[in-house]
Formats: structure tokens, sequence, C-alpha cells
């Protein structure tokens, strides 16, 4: 089944033509190219027609204003107005709800987006993402994934808000906090439930969010195994496919179920050691013998760091660490208990060099940075 | 009764009473010159001079020249030279323009006898061919004569003028100081009506009345050169620090203006709304006010003004201060008395600060409303004549005069902080066009202070300020055109990363192919690497421009942007087969507040200089970065094996145009040119010292040949703190 969108943009079709080539895939991924209509009843006028309920999704350009349309006109307002204009008519019962993708330049979303509209997107696309060719595939799988998920999570909603059903997973045994909050978000419009889980459990500001689903890299880093070292990773993966992530948005999202490695490490593997406490070298020796894949290689650990129990990632640099050999980074008073802390490593942290990723350390963690740096004093020869 | 000869003219009551009343009902010789001021008031004068003529010590002469309605014969006997006429009682309002009559006891006249020895007269009417003139001679009058018996010589001479009355009075008593003469003009101020604050309105057509004004000049004539005293303009209001002025019109629209010659402020028209709804007025229509506006004790807001003036002024306000209320011409009370607060200025104001120190109190204004209401329609006076009802139309006014004066409060307040700045208040494009002269440029200059003889050093000093003038000129033309070339690089990086998804897109789909053998896969991943390579550089200057048209600064992190400077540089670097190093020693390199992309300046120009040096020495390149915090300061080296700078280059190569480049020829293209212009090390430079840094040419660790070594200010901890770094 094709899953359609509709582009709205001010540039020329033949600019934005690039991007919708390279996003769509025939039999899975159709995108219709528009202008904004130029005045705002019109545009009311083509959302509300019957035209656009084949649509099953959306994506919007912030900034409509910078060129007129095919018919010389020029809009005067923003992509987030249409959103909010959508999610109010769907709210009033005259729309179905659909997702909303909004693709805009970075220095537009500084300069115009107010952070407050960000619950009216499913997702915020930074058009430099598309400096990639492959990331394109990436986010095509986001937006089939978003009109799938939308299905989903009304048909769960009309089937008695039935969580199981939604996360294709036995839910008992995960965090409770999780649970209640979830049963409490299922109730709400299907845009807030989606707002919800892809902000608190799969990405959060296009950077992954860990706890309850890890991503591979995090998989690996807890099992101490070395993907780009390791020619058997993918045959782990395979043993690991019952605790893959099935559930909502999973299309989009590649991820697995913590308390299923957890479950499959100290059940199916019969491995007494703690996953958590064991050292890269020592669960990769035990995994090699379990599963018998020789091909795999632990992670090495940084220089400055202790701990081989490796158990996150630098968010700065990428290095595995344990997270006694981080420094907790500053923004995170607000995580739900489900949600691990992000980190950095302390070569990071003394000698930046992925500022764009991270602002500043926790200010309880600074009187780390001073001891470190008295360690280290890296003085000129 | 006196009989009556055609040309003589008597009194009829004893004269030595002429003489009694005259010094003591005019005890002074200033009320003596007002009374006369005011006789011309009440014949509906418009003008009056008076002159003092060679006055300074006794027996000089006083001129009073007006141009009111003049007098008949008839009107001279019985009017002038009767004693006591009855007819101000029976006539309490001017005949031309009902003016309330001032002149108090009906005597003023004898005021003449009082002032000097003799008194001519020269009155002639509208309607009369010939002008009279009436010569009396005081001395004749003395106790005991028959009044009627002293025959006053009555000449007929052509008129002067259409109508008006012209005293002299010769052999004055006393001498008159200009202090004395002063004195005169405060005690007839109170006459005088706002027509010459009318002009606007007067141009608008909307204050006909203004006809009806009245105005004094006092002058001291001496030798036959006039020095004007005291005219209302030169005793106060030209030496304003601001003008205010304002009017609604026919339609109810209201506008004010402010000008002011020292504050450069000139401005007109400026709209007052009555509300947000409603731009005019309903109720209000047909008003104009002047007010001229005064800050005291502070003579810098003056453009020309003594100390003793601003005094003098101060003094004046007193009494004669505020915003006075005309009506048709007349005044009415008690608005603008003093202590009356019919606009609430002082109430408001008084105890208001922090608006740079504008007071706005009645006492800083001298001001004037004049309402036009022919009919009645508007404004309506209370019974008791103590004001006018309060009605929608007076509030609209007091409205209107708030929000005017407020407005213009504002104005004045914006000029005189930048005044306080120190800085030069930008004169209106459209003023003074004409006035200033043509200025000469400095090419000019140059050429007449060559003509001029000097001594050696004069010369020299000319000389090296005039290559000084040559070389700037110069390095501003160049700028320029760096600057236009730094802008159409923003906009055309800026177009060509619009393309960047786009082609990406492309490139993602041909790899989907399912057709692709592995040479065609071989080609697109060339093609995706150098395309790869491309946008790296196009986002590097996006961000970088606008990161410089966001203008923001704040502490830059020295070994982030350096990260990010190599990053790009990256494919450069192997193309020209040359190694780099980077070495960073100390923590928390943060710089002063810069912008960053004067970092991507400063290292690309650097980066630029050891590459040309690297490619002339013909050695295999290798630089060397070395960040590091040294004396609480920030420091960045940057080493290289090129061709070194020679020792005599090197206190050059931080001047403008100092280059190494051949020189591009002058039909070469723009881009040509560029290259090499010799301005980066200077702009470099510029920037640094901006910040209070250094940059310098140091010796070179061992295996590179050139080290240039900038410092700059360590960020200070509240820096970091404020930028929540």
């Amino acid at each position: 089944m094709t899953c359609k969108y509709l582009y709205i943009d001010d540039n020329s079709e033949l600019n934005a033509k690039g991007i919708i080539t390279g996003l769509q895939k025939e039999g899975v991924l159709s995108i219709d190219f528009d202008n904004p209509k130029g005045d705002w009843e019109k545009e009311r006028e083509r959302i509300l027609s019957d035209e656009f309920k084949s649509y099953e999704g959306l994506i919007l350009d912030l900034n409509l204003e910078e060129m007129p349309n095919k018919d010389k006109e020029t809009s005067h307002y923003k992509g987030s107005s249409l959103a909010q204009e959508y999610r109010n008519l769907s709210k009033a019962g005259r729309l179905k709800e659909i997702p909303i993708v909004l693709l805009s330049a970075t220095v537009n979303l500084e300069k115009y987006f107010d952070r407050t509209n960000e619950d009216l997107f499913d997702l915020i696309v930074p058009r430099e993402w598309l400096n990639d060719p492959i990331l394109f595939a990436p986010l095509r799988q986001k937006l089939i994934s978003l009109s799938i998920g939308y299905e989903l999570i009304s048909k769960c909603k009309n089937d008695d808000n039935n969580l199981i059903e939604l996360y294709k997973y036995n839910l008992e045994l995960e965090n409770n906090r999780f649970i209640s909050e979830m049963r409490a978000v299922i109730g709400y419009p299907t845009h807030t439930v989606s707002n919800f889980i892809i902000k608190n459990l799969l990405d959060k500001s296009n950077i992954p969010v860990s706890g309850i689903l890890i991503t591979e890299e995090i998989l690996a880093t807890r099992l101490g195994i070395d993907i780009f070292k390791s020619s058997d990773w993918k045959n782990v993966l395979e043993n690991l496919k019952k605790y893959q992530y099935r559930g909502v948005f999973s299309e989009g999202w590649e991820r697995w179920w913590m308390s299923g490695i957890e479950h499959w490490w100290r059940t199916e593997l019969e491995l007494k050691n703690s996953l958590r406490a064991t050292t890269a070298s020592q669960k990769v020796d035990l995994l090699k013998e379990k599963l018998e894949l020789p091909g795999l290689v632990p992670i090495e650990k940084n220089e400055k760091a202790k701990s081989e129990a490796f158990w996150t990632k630098c968010v700065g640099s990428g290095v595995s660490i344990d997270t006694v050999d981080g420094l907790l980074v500053d923004g995170q008073d607000n995580y739900y208990p489900w949600q691990d802390k992000k980190y950095v490593c302390y070569e990071e942290a003394l000698k930046p060099k992925g500022k764009d990723k991270w602002k500043k350390l926790s200010p309880s963690e600074e009187y780390k940075l001073e001891i470190l740096q008295k360690q280290y004093p890296n003085v000129r020869p | 009764m006196e009989e009556k000869s055609p040309n003589s003219i008597a009194f009829s009551v004893d004269a030595g009473l002429i003489d009694r009343l005259g010094k003591e009902l005019v005890g002074r010789a200033e009320t003596a010159v007002s009374e006369l001021v005011k006789n011309a008031y009440d014949a509906d004068a418009k003008n009056v001079e008076v002159n003092f003529m060679d006055s300074l010590w006794s027996g000089g002469t006083l001129e009073i020249i007006d141009d009111g309605l003049g007098m008949t014969l008839e009107q001279l006997r019985l009017g002038f030279m009767t004693i006591s006429s009855t007819d101000k009682v029976h006539n309490p309002l001017s005949s031309r323009y009902k003016r309330s009559r001032a002149g108090k006891k009906g005597i003023g006249r004898f005021a003449t006898q009082r002032l000097g020895k003799k008194l001519i007269i020269i009155t002639q009417t509208l309607e009369s061919e010939q002008a009279i003139k009436l010569t009396i001679d005081w001395n004749n009058y003395t106790v005991d004569q028959d009044i009627s018996a002293i025959n006053n010589q009555i000449d007929y001479i052509p008129k002067e003028k259409l109508e008006g009355t012209t005293l002299i009075i010769k052999d004055l008593r006393e001498g008159w100081t200009e202090a004395s003469i002063k004195r005169i003009y405060r005690y007839v101020s109170d006459l005088f009506q706002p027509d010459y604050l009318s002009e606007s309105s007067q141009s608008l057509n909307l204050a006909k009345q203004n006809d009806e004004s009245f105005k004094v000049k006092f002058s001291n004539i001496i030798d036959g050169v006039t020095y004007e005293i005291a005219s209302p303009e030169k005793m106060l209001f030209n030496k304003n620090v601001a003008v205010i002025e304002g009017f609604v019109d026919a339609l109810g629209d209201g506008f004010f203006g402010v000008k002011s010659e020292k504050l450069n402020l000139d401005d007109y028209a400026i709209q007052i709304h009555k509300s947000d709804n409603s731009s005019r007025f309903d109720k209000l229509k047909n008003i104009h006010f002047k007010a001229y506006y005064f800050i005291y004790n502070r003579q810098e807001y003056y453009l020309n003004i003594s100390q003793l003036e601003l005094k003098n002024i101060y003094k004046l306000s007193q009494e004669s201060s505020g915003i006075r209320l005309y009506r048709n011409g007349f005044r009415v009370l008690p608005y603008g008395e003093p202590k009356n607060d019919w606009l609430y200025f002082d109430k408001r104001y008084t105890f208001q600060s922090g608006q740079g120190n504008i007071p706005l109190s009645n006492r800083n204004l001298f001001g004037f409303v004049e309402i036009i209401d022919k009919e009645g329609e508007m404004f309506q006076e209370t019974a008791s004549r103590e004001g006018l009802i309060e009605n929608d139309a007076f509030y609209e006014l007091t409205d209107f005069l708030q929000k005017a004066f407020e407005a213009a409060k504002g104005r004045i307040s914006e000029k005189i902080s930048l005044l306080k700045k120190g800085e030069q208040t930008p004169v209106d494009v459209d003023d003074n066009l004409e006035d200033i002269p043509e200025k000469k440029t400095i090419e000019e200059e140059f050429e007449e202070v060559d003509k001029e003889d000097l001594n050696e050093t004069a010369k020299e000093a000319i000389k090296s300020i005039k290559e000084k003038y040559y070389e700037v000129i110069e390095e501003l033309s160049m700028l320029r055109i760096l600057a236009s070339l730094g802008l159409t690089i923003g906009e055309f990086t800026h177009e060509i990363i619009q393309f960047t998804p786009s082609i990406n897109g492309y490139i993602a789909k041909l790899y989907e192919s399912s057709e692709n053998d592995l040479k065609t896969i071989e080609l697109l991943d060339n093609l995706k690497m150098t395309f790869a390579n491309f946008t790296s550089y196009t986002s590097y200057f996006n961000a970088t421009v606008s990161e410089n048209t966001s203008r923001e600064i704040k502490p830059v992190l020295i070994t982030d942007v350096v990260e990010r400077f190599i990053k790009n540089i990256k494919d450069d670097l192997e193309r020209q087969n040359t190694e780099l190093l980077l070495d960073s020693y100390g923590y928390n390199l943060y710089t002063t507040l810069m912008h960053i992309s004067e970092w991507s300046s400063i290292l690309y120009n650097l980066y630029t200089n050891s590459k040309k040096a690297i490619k002339r020495s013909g050695n295999s390149g290798k630089i060397r970065i070395i960040t590091g915090e040294d004396n609480n300061r920030i420091y960045l080296e940057i080493h290289d094996n090129g061709d070194g700078i020679p020792e005599e280059n090197k206190n050059r190569v931080f001047n403008a145009f100092f280059t190494t480049s051949t020189p591009a020829g002058f039909d070469s293209p723009s881009d040509e040119k560029l290259t090499g212009t010799g301005l980066g090390l200077k702009i470099i430079k510029d920037i640094i010292e901006d910040y209070g840094g250094i940059i310098k040419i140091i010796i070179p660790e061992n295996g590179y040949n050139t080290c240039f070594r900038i410092e700059l200010p360590k960020a200070q901890k509240e820096e970091l703190e404020q930028y929540d770094l």
C-alpha cells in the first residue's frame, strides 16, 4: 500500500523535486508537492477539500513567506500556523488526524520557530539532514511509520485503549511510571499520543532516547561488542530478534526492548554475571561461547576511563563508557524515571570536540571536571 | 466754554493739575511708558515701536509709534486732551478688535509729561486726508496758569501712513538704561497676544483673528544705530531649548511638531490620535498652540544664551510662564495664570524622574493656545466668567495638549540624551541645505595648505598626514570591495545550499536503482563524496555568514572553532598533500566575547598564507596549530614550513597592502585583484586588536619556518556564566 504525503513549501517545485524523488519509493511512499495558497481562506479550503482527504501525512516548510507561489501570491503565515489550524480542525472532528512533519532550515527554525509549537509536529527535520544522501531512506521510513502509527494509535484507542496492541509487547515488567503515564496519554488526541511516544521513548530533538527502548549502538555497548570490528555482530542481532521493538513507529525507529535483553541474558543464555557490572571482554568471551560466534571483539577502554563495564555512549564523542566514567550533561532534570541520563566522557569534558551535541555539564559535575583538570594538567612542554 | 481756535487746542482745567496728575498717578517712569503702550493697545494697534533715542542720559528722545486707529481732531481733543475721559467706562471694548481696554485710569496719556518736557503727537486715521501734528511744551503748564489759555500748536501735515499715532517725547527727564527699558517690556507683556506664534495657523487660514494681535518692540537708538532691547522674541522666545507647536484642523486631525536648533530637531505634522481607535478629535477643531520650552540651569542645552539671560527667563517664568488660553483672540482666565495648572503638567511631571531630566512643568513653558470658535459652538465660558465649561471639547483640548506635550517631551528627551553622550545629533537631510556653505574636500584643503608658507616641520607633518590619508582612502575602497564581495558570497552560498538537499535526493534515488552495476556504484560513490566535500564548504560558509548576520558575540571556545575549521579544510589538506598537526594545552580555552565568523576570517587567512608560503618553498607541507592559555590570555599559534618571512618584512606584513603576491594587472578580473590584496593580515590584526589582543610573528618551533601567534583576553568567569557556558 502506498502511503501518500503532501509537501507544502514556498520553494519552486523544481527545487524541491530532488528531495521528493529521494524520499519517494514506488509502492511505498508518494509525495505531492504544492506551494502555499497565499491566502488563509484558500488554505483552509484546501485542507477541507475532498482531495485532501487522500493524504496520510503532511510535510510543511516553516517559512512560507519568502517566495510567491505559482500565482504570484506571497503567503503571510508560517507552516506552524497551518499545522495549528489543521490540529484545530481535527479536534473539531472535521478532519482525520494525520502526522505533520516540519522540514525547515535550521536558521529559520532558530529565527521563527516558537518552541511551544513543537507538539504540533510529530517530527521536526532540519533541512541540513538532507545534506547526506544516506539519510533519505531512514527519513522515508519514518514518514511511512508515522502514517502507519497514526492508524495503529487510533485503532488501539478504539480498542479500549489497548496498550499491548500498541506496543505488541507484554508491558508487565516495564517501569510502572511509564505504564501509568501511557494509560493516561492514550486517551488524548492521536497526535498527542504520537508526540509522547516519539519524544519520551524514541527520539528527543533527533537524539535517541534510551531507557525502555535502546538503539543498536547502545545495545552493542551494553553487550561490550565493538560493532565495527565484529564480523558476527549481525548474527548476534539475529539471536535478539524476539526482543526487537515491533510496536508503534517501529518501522521508522529501530529499537530493542532493554527488559528483553536482560531477560535474554539471564534466562535464555543463563548467565549468572550481571549484564550491568561485567566488563566488556568478559561479556564478549561469554557471548562467543554461548552463541558460538567467534567474530566478536570487545570494545576497548578509553585511556582516562576506569571501568570496562560500558553502559552508555558519550554524547559528544560517541565513545562507549560506564556511567562512572562519565559526567552528566546539563538539562536533564525533567527526565522521566525510565529515561537514561546522558553523559560525556572525561576526554570530551576536558577537550570538547562535539560541542554541537551538548552545551554544558550539569552544575553538580563541575567539581569533578576541576579535579580532572588538575589530574591531567595538559601543560605545554 | 473755551473758545476753539482751529490751530490750537486747549485743556480745560487748571494746568497745575496736569502736572500733579502726571506725577502722582504715574509715579514711575517705566509705568508711564507702559501706560502709553497700553493706549496704543486700546487704539487697536498691532505693532508698537518704542524707541529710546540717545537717552542713556536725561535729555534724550522717546518715540512711541503705533499703527492703531489714530485720532481725529475731535478724538484728540476729547479723548486725549480731556482729563478723566469717561470713554473707557462707556466703551469697555476697543472699537475694532473689541479688546478689553487696558489703559488703566484714562489719564495714561499724561504720563507723557512725566517722561519728558516736550510732546509731539502725530496722528492719522484711515479716513483722514492729512495727519494731525500736535506739539505740547509742558513748561507752559505751571500752577495758576489757566489751562485753557495755554494753546498747543496744531499742524496739518501729510500722512505718514494709513493710520496710527506717533508720540514723540523730547527732552526726557531722566536717563534710560537697558534694564529699565526691559522693565517696561515686562509691564506690558501681559498684553501680548500670540499672533507671532501663529505662522502655521495663519498659513492654514485657521486663525484670522490673529490680525488682532499686539506686538511691541523696544529699541535703543544711539547715534542713529538701532539696538533692539526688548521684544518678545528677543527677550525670551528665541532663546528657547525648543519650540513646541501644533494644531487641530477643521476636520479634527491633530498634529504637533518640535523645533530646536541646538538639538537639531525639526519635526512637524506628527499626528496625535484621539485614541487607538479613532484618529480624529470629534469636538475639537481649529485650535492652535505654540509654546517655548526652557530648561533652567542647563545652559548647555541652548544654542546661544548667557547665564544671565537664562536667569532672567527663569525669573520671568515665576509670573508669566504657563500655557495661556485665548478664545477668538481674548485671553480666558485663569488658564496660564501663575499657579494655574489646567493641563496638570505640574502635578504630573514635577516629581517625575528618569526621563533624562526633561522637566515639563508650567514653569518650563511659555505658550498659548488659540481657539477659533466664533459661534461659540465648542466652548462656553462659565457664568461666573471663571473659565470655560469643561465639556467634551474642553476635555479633548486638554487631552490633545497633554499628548502633544508628552510626545514632544519624548522627542526632546531623545535628543538631549544624544547631546549628553556627546554624539553629533543627526541633521535632517532636507534641513538648511542652502545655508550650509559648501564644504571643502580634504584634497582641496591640502592644496590650500600647500600654498601657505610653512616651516619645514609643519610641511613634513602635513606630508605624512597626506600620505596616511591616501593610504586610508585606498584601504577603505578595498575594504568596500571586500565587503561587497562578502555580501555576494553570503547571498551566493545561501542560494547554493538551497539545492543541496535536492541533489542529495537524486543521489539517494540513484543508489536505490536495481540496475546499478559495480561500475555505476563506484561512480555514485565518487559523486556522493565530491558533493559531500562541496556541501561541507558551502555549509561552513553559510553558517559563517548567518552567524555573522546574527551579530551575536559570545565567548569563543578556540579549540572548537579550530576543530570545525580543520574538518572543513581536511580535503584541501589532502589535495595539497599537507600534514596538519593540532595541539591544545590547558582547558576551557574560551576567548573574550567575539563573533565566531571572525575566527573563520582569521583561520582562513592564516591558512591561506601558510599554503602560499609552502607552495613557494616547494617543501612537503607541514602545518601545526597550537592553542593554549598563558597569563590569562588565550593564544593560537600557526606554524608552517613554508619559505618564511624575511627579517626586513616582519614589521611590514601587517601593513595594509603589503603583499608578496604578484600584483594583478589593472585590467585583470576582480577576483584576481582580490587574491593578494595585502589586506588579509591587516584585517586580522584589526579584528584582534579590536578585542584587546595582539598578533605577532614569533620564533617557530623546530622544523617550521614561520609562526604567527595570536593572543586574546580570556573570557571572564562572569562572561561564561552570562552565556551559560
